[in-house]
C-alpha cells in the first residue's frame, strides 16, 4: 500500500480526535479528565507494545521498567532544566535503557526472553529503592512538575500535551505498519526463520523495535508522572507490566486500533466500576483467560470474525 | 559466625517453600511450555483452606490434607481450561502465559471477595515457639519440618517421573510433544495430570509457609515471582532442579537480608536471573537443549 496523508488521517487517529472533542464538550469533571490522561498514557505505552508484540512478536514482561525510568527521568530532571530539557531528556533515557536492553535480551527467544524482560522489570522496580536517596525509595518523588501551558491548569495542559503526544504515537505505528519494516516484521512474527533466509535483517529490527517501544513507555510513564504529580516504584510494579501486554492483546494485538480498544476495556472500564469492589478485578482476570483460550485476536475478532493478521 | 548459622537455616526452611512452587512452575513448564503465573494462586488457595480447617479442627495435619486437596481440584480445573487450545491444535504458547496471569487474578479477587482480606495463621504441628538454640535466637522446629517435608515431596515427584505411566507420558512430551501425539499418548490429560501435581505441590506449600507467614488473598503473587527465580535457577525443563533452585535462592535472600542493606534484597531475585542467564541459561541441573530449525 502506498502512503497517503488521507488514508493516514482516517481510521483510529480520527476516532481519538472526535472522541477527545466530544470529551471536552460534555465538559468533563478534573476526575474525568484524570482517568483521560491515564489512558493516553497507557495507550501510548500500549502503542509501542502493539507494534513489540503484535508486529514482531516479542513478548515482554518488563515493560513498566522503562515506564519508570521515563517517569523518574521528568520527575528528577524537570526541576533543574525545566519541561521541554525534561521531555528530551525522558526520550534519549528511554531510547538508550531501551537500546541497551534490546541488545542484552534479544539474544534470547522465546521463554528465555520472558524469563529476562522479567528480571529486567523487577530489577528496576528493586533498584528505586536500592538509591533513596536519588529517588526516595519507596516513598516516591511528590510534587512532581508538569509541561504547562499558557495559563491553563495542571489537567487541562497535561491533556493536551497527551493528546499530542496519542496522535504522533498513532502515526507512528501507521507508518511503520505500512512500511518495509512492517512488512519485515510481520514476516519476523510469521516465521522467523523463512524471514532470515529472505534476508531479512532479524536482529537489527527486533531491537529497532524494541528500542522504540521503551521510548514510548518512557513517554507514557512521564505522563503517569505529571498528572498523578507523584511517582513511587510500586506504580510501575509487575502488575503495570501486566497492564501493557494486556493492552493490545485485549484489542487485538497487531491492530492498529487494538491499543484503544485495549485501553478503554483495561484502563478506563476498571476506573468507572469501582463501586463492584474485588469483582471487578476478578471480571478483568477472566476476561484475559477468555481472550486467552478463545479469542487469540482479542476484540478485533470478534468484531471482524476474521482469524488472523498477517 | 553462629548468626551466619541462624540466617542460613532459616534460609533452607524459606527455600524449601520455594522449591516447591518452583517445582510446580516446572512440572507445567517441561511438559506444556507454558509459563504458570497461576502457581502463586494454587499456593495462596491451598495455605488459606490449611489455615481455616487447622484453626477449626485444630488439627495441622486436616489442614494440610484439605489443602492438598483444594490445590489439586484448582489447579486441574486451571489446566483444563488453558490447555484447551492446545487440544485444538492450537500453539500460541506467549498468549497461554498472559492467561495464567488472569487465572492467578480471578483467584486472587474471589478470594479477597468470599472470604475477605484478613490474613490468617495456619495452627502449628509443633510448638510454635520452641526450636533450635543457635547463638541468640531460636529457629523453630517447624523450618527443619519444611525442609524435611520438601525433601520427601520431591523424592515422591521423582518417584512419579521414575515409575508411573504419567510420569513417563510426561518425560515423552517433555522430550517430543509431536511426537509423543503420534505415539498415541493423550496430551491434553497428561497436561491436566501436570496441573493437578503442580496442584498438590502448591497447597502443601501453602500449608507449610502458612504457619509462618500469614495468609491473605494477595501471597500468591509474590511467591510466584520467586518460585519463579528459583525455577528458572534450577532448570524450568527439570523438576528435581527446582529443590537446589529453590533451597539456593532462600538461602541467598535471607542472609543478604541479614548482613546487607535491606534494599539489596529487592534486586537479588533479578540479579540471580541474570547471571544464571548469562552462563548456563537452561539452569543449574538442566540438560543442554539444541534448538530446531
Amino acid at each position: 500500500m502506498t502512503w497517503s496523508l488521507g488514508a493516514t488521517v482516517k481510521n483510529e487517529m480520527t476516532v481519538v480526535v472526535a472522541g477527545s472533542a466530544l470529551f471536552l464538550a460534555s465538559g468533563p469533571s478534573d476526575y474525568l479528565v484524570y482517568i483521560a490522561i491515564l489512558m493516553m498514557a497507557y495507550g501510548i505505552a500500549a502503542i509501542g507494545m502493539n507494534m513489540l508484540l503484535g508486529f514482531a512478536g516479542i513478548l515482554s514482561v518488563g515493560h513498566a521498567g522503562f515506564m519508570a525510568i521515563g517517569a523518574y527521568t521528568w520527575a528528577l530532571s524537570i526541576p533543574e532544566i525545566g519541561a521541554g530539557g525534561a521531555f528530551a531528556l525522558v526520550v534519549l533515557t528511554s531510547f538508550v535503557s531501551g537500546g541497551l536492553v534490546g541488545l542484552l535480551v534479544l539474544r534470547f527467544s522465546s521463554y528465555y526472553l520472558a524469563v529476562v524482560t522479567l528480571a529486567f522489570g523487577l530489577f528496576i522496580e528493586g533498584a528505586i529503592e536500592l538509591f533513596p536517596d536519588l529517588t526516595g525509595g519507596s516513598g516516591g518523588i511528590r510534587n512532581v512538575g508538569y509541561f504547562a501551558i499558557g495559563g491553563f491548569s495542571r489537567h487541562d495542559s497535561v491533556f493536551m500535551v497527551g493528546l499530542l503526544l496519542v496522535l504522533l504515537a498513532l502515526a507512528l505505528q501507521r507508518g511503520v505498519r505500512f512500511s518495509g519494516v512492517g512488512i519485515s516484521l510481520l514476516a519476523i512474527r510469521g516465521n522467523p526463520v523463512a524471514a532470515e533466509s529472505l534476508g531479512v535483517p532479524i536482529k537489527m529490527l527486533e531491537i529497532g523495535t524494541f528500542t522504540v517501544s521503551a521510548v514510548l513507555a518512557g513517554i507514557g510513564g512521564c505522563l503517569v508522572a505529571q498528572i498523578v504529580s507523584y511517582v513511587s516504584p510500586s506504580q510501575f510494579g509487575f502488575s503495570q507490566s501486566v497492564l501493557l501486554l494486556v493492552i493490545p492483546l485485549l484489542g487485538g494485538r497487531g491492530y492498529l486500533a487494538a491499543p484503544l480498544i485495549g485501553v478503554v476495556i483495561a484502563v478506563a472500564l476498571p476506573e468507572y466500576t469501582r463501586f463492584l469492589g474485588n469483582w471487578r478485578l476478578a471480571a478483568y482476570g477472566a476476561i484475559l483467560v477468555l481472550i486467552a483460550v478463545f479469542a487469540p485476536n482479542g476484540a478485533m475478532q470478534l468484531l471482524r470474525g476474521r482469524r488472523s493478521l498477517a | 559466625l553462629s548468626q551466619l548459622a541462624y540466617f542460613v537455616l532459616v534460609g533452607l526452611g524459606v527455600g524449601a517453600v520455594y522449591a516447591l512452587v518452583a517445582a510446580g512452575i516446572s512440572i507445567i513448564f517441561s511438559s506444556s511450555q507454558i509459563l504458570n503465573f497461576a502457581q502463586g494462586g494454587f499456593v495462596m488457595i491451598g495455605g488459606l483452606t490449611a489455615a481455616i480447617l487447622s484453626q477449626k479442627t485444630d488439627s495441622f495435619l486436616l489442614g494440610a490434607i484439605g489443602a492438598a486437596i483444594v490445590g489439586t481440584l484448582v489447579a486441574a480445573a486451571a489446566g483444563y481450561l488453558i490447555t484447551a487450545p492446545l487440544r485444538k491444535g492450537e500453539s500460541d504458547r506467549d498468549l497461554l502465559v498472559v492467561g495464567t496471569i488472569g487465572i492467578a487474578i480471578v483467584l486472587e479477587n474471589c478470594v479477597a471477595e468470599l472470604w475477605g482480606r484478613n490474613p490468617i495463621l495456619v495452627k502449628a504441628l509443633l510448638q510454635p515457639w520452641t526450636g533450635l538454640r543457635v547463638a541468640d535466637a531460636i529457629v523453630p522446629w517447624h523450618y527443619f519440618l519444611m525442609v524435611g517435608v520438601t525433601v520427601v515431596l520431591f523424592g515422591g515427584v521423582a518417584l512419579v517421573y521414575g515409575r508411573t505411566d504419567l510420569g513417563i507420558r510426561l518425560r515423552a512430551i517433555a522430550e517430543d510433544i509431536e511426537a509423543a501425539t503420534a505415539a498415541g499418548i493423550d496430551v491434553f490429560r497428561t497436561l491436566i495430570g501436570a496441573f493437578a501435581l503442580a496442584g498438590l505441590l502448591g497447597g502443601l506449600a501453602g500449608a507449610l509457609v502458612g504457619v509462618v507467614v500469614p495468609i491473605s488473598y494477595s501471597v500468591g503473587l509474590p511467591l510466584a515471582l520467586s518460585g519463579f527465580v528459583a525455577a528458572v535457577l534450577g532448570g524450568l525443563f527439570r523438576p528435581i532442579g527446582a529443590l537446589l533452585g529453590g533451597l539456593i535462592y532462600g538461602v541467598s535472600e535471607t542472609v543478604a537480608a541479614g548482613f546487607l542493606p535491606g534494599e539489596v534484597r529487592f534486586i537479588l531475585g533479578p540479579m540471580l536471573i541474570a547471571t544464571v542467564m548469562a552462563i548456563r541459561p537452561e539452569g543449574l541441573l538442566g540438560k543442554r537443549r539444541l534448538r530446531r530449525v
